[in-house]
């Protein structure tokens, strides 16, 4: 289910976003959509290493994701993640 | 007369529990071959996880478990008694609500009991409150070193499930299970 949000940018991230589009020839809507995944698929490798760590439970990662236990798991084999 | 060798009993976790429903060897899921050797116990909460929400997302290891527990092969538990003060320190180590729950029921389990977990805060955090939790991989090199199981067996049930664990913590468990270390 596809979820449309309209945010303002600070000054800093427009410029950012500008040379992001340009640089990539992409939509502004695509460089919206890489910086968002890059930032997601960058807290679920943090929250990982958490995990193998023994920080948090699993459970507590999944919570942090908003994710239930199975979509987690589906999501370590998704990105080759490690249970331990 | 051969005295008959008493299954190990366990209470499994969600992850180890999932994994042993994902992989094969010799045609085999690994979960049937660790219920011949393991009376498999789960707590509610790790039946909803992997069985009821596996069913719902549609995944085949869900149907899987399903059919087995249909089957009477394994045990879901009732719901344990909550022990408020235990409650109170497993939340301040950092355990959710299933993961207090896996606690309760396992504390209300026979001493015998091995708690299969693949959780390393959970792991540590019943370490700590002096149980014996075991890491899936290991209580393969368990079913082996009480004769169980055959080495050659365990040895592809071991490398088959490495897909879903860290380079060398298999490794580990092969190493120990040939005698290396």
């Amino acid at each position: 289910m596809a979820t449309a949000v309209s945010i303002e940018l600070d000054e800093k991230l427009q410029r950012f976003f500008s040379y992001l589009q340009k640089s990539k020839r992409i939509t502004s809507r695509q460089a919206a959509i890489d910086l968002l995944n890059a930032g997601y698929y960058q807290q679920v490798r943090q929250l990982h290493n958490q995990y193998l760590k023994g920080d948090i439970t699993f459970r507590r990662m999944a919570k942090e994701l908003g994710l239930e236990y199975r979509q987690l798991y589906a999501l370590f084999e998704e990105l080759n993640l490690p249970m331990a | 007369m051969k005295k008959r060798k008493r299954k190990i009993l366990t209470l499994f976790d969600s992850g180890a529990l999932i994994t042993s429903a994902k992989f094969r060897v010799r045609d085999r899921l690994i979960i049937d071959y660790v219920v011949d050797c393991c009376r498999v116990n789960l707590s509610p909460e790790v039946k909803h996880e992997t069985i009821d929400m596996g069913l719902l997302f549609g995944y085949q290891d869900a149907q899987d478990l399903a059919n087995r527990l249909d089957k009477g092969i394994f045990l879901v538990l009732n719901t344990a008694v909550r022990d408020d003060a235990l409650e109170s320190i497993l939340t301040n180590l950092g355990l959710e609500y299933a993961d207090c729950a896996i606690v309760h029921t396992y504390k209300s389990m026979s001493s015998q009991t091995k708690l299969i977990t693949d959780d390393h805060r959970l792991f540590i955090s019943t370490t700590r409150l002096g149980f014996s939790p075991i890491f899936f991989p290991d209580l393969i090199l368990m079913l082996v070193n009480k004769e169980w199981m055959k080495a050659a067996l365990a040895t592809e049930i071991l490398e088959a499930m490495q897909p879903r664990y860290a380079k060398g913590f298999i490794d580990l468990t092969l190493k120990r299970l040939k005698g290396v270390i």
